[in-house]
């Protein structure tokens, strides 16, 4: 369980790095939010080793919420350019090295949320995320 | 120890064929390879003994080849190359252009403090394609197959 948390962070650590504009955090919170993007781990299909390790990879569903579908879709589509990527990412005060993965994207949607006034864009995205180091 | 995986774009990198002379090679990548592996097909003699029906089986050769699936990317010298072994195919009836292709690749060799090595080997082939063409709406493309001809040699960066 621990180890998912991490994952979860280390993503975002990295997404943070690449969109300094949003807020990339694991919830949203209404209160006072305009252009976040939202990263959590989300079950699936998984491949499962004999070794007593982690499985392979995770899935993320990111969404994107903010004021505008036209730079919430544009935002969607630049995210979506990292797949097939294999990026090394240091990760916290001991700069553990970690490598992220990125495979398949798929279900990318605008979601139109009537209550808290806001448009989002929401994908998943098949990510291993492993520390190396 | 933990685990360090690889795509397999990280496996096999920089594929290249000669696009100069024999003389003086010059390597363009085939960059447009959306797949590629690294084939070897093992050749055994197997054997049963008199005592029990369980196989015995040892190797007796290898052929290797690296196969793969090239988009045509008509600006790309390498590519232009190949187009030109089959224009000369079907010009003159010629085939040995297609046998001692010198290709170039790099093969993932280990990862070290979180950067991967690779060992690039130059090795003499001999190339058959399939399949030039297909759907009309599908992109451009042909299948290839370099079977490795002897061993290959290593090249230092």
């Amino acid at each position: 369980m621990e180890e998912i948390l991490i994952k979860n962070l280390v993503l975002i650590d990295y997404l943070k790095g690449i969109y300094p504009d949003f807020k990339v955090k694991a919830e949203f919170s209404t209160n006072n939010d305009e252009k976040v993007i939202v990263v959590q781990e989300q079950p699936g299909n998984q491949v499962v080793f004999f070794g007593d390790i982690e499985p392979l990879f995770n899935y993320y569903e990111i969404v994107i919420y903010g004021l505008s579908i036209q730079e919430m879709k544009n935002t969607a589509t630049s995210i979506s350019s990292l797949k097939g990527k294999h990026i090394i990412h240091e990760y916290g005060k001991d700069k553990e090295k970690w490598q992220i993965i990125f495979k398949q994207y798929s279900n990318p949607q605008a979601i139109e949320y009537m209550d808290i006034r806001r448009v989002g864009y929401s994908m998943i995205f098949q990510c291993i995320v492993n520390r190396v180091a | 120890m933990n685990e360090f995986y690889v795509t397999n774009r990280d496996v096999i990198k920089n594929l290249a064929i000669n696009t100069g002379t024999s003389a003086v090679p010059v390597f363009t990548n085939l960059c447009t390879a959306s797949e590629l592996t690294l084939n070897q097909d093992f050749s055994t003699k197997d054997w049963y003994v008199f005592c029990d029906a369980i196989q015995r089986s040892i190797i007796t050769g290898v052929a290797m080849s690296v196969e793969g699936t090239i988009k045509l990317d008509i600006n790309n010298k390498a590519i232009e190359k190949i187009l030109g072994d089959i224009h000369t195919l079907i010009a003159s009836g010629t085939i040995s252009q297609f046998n001692n292709i010198l290709a170039r690749f790099d093969l993932l060799t280990k990862v070290e403090g979180g950067v991967l090595e690779y060992t690039t080997y130059q090795v003499n082939t001999k190339l058959t394609l399939d399949s030039l063409g297909g759907s009309a709406e599908d992109e451009g493309s042909f299948d290839f197959t370099m079977t490795i001809n002897g061993t290959g040699e290593e090249v230092s960066a």
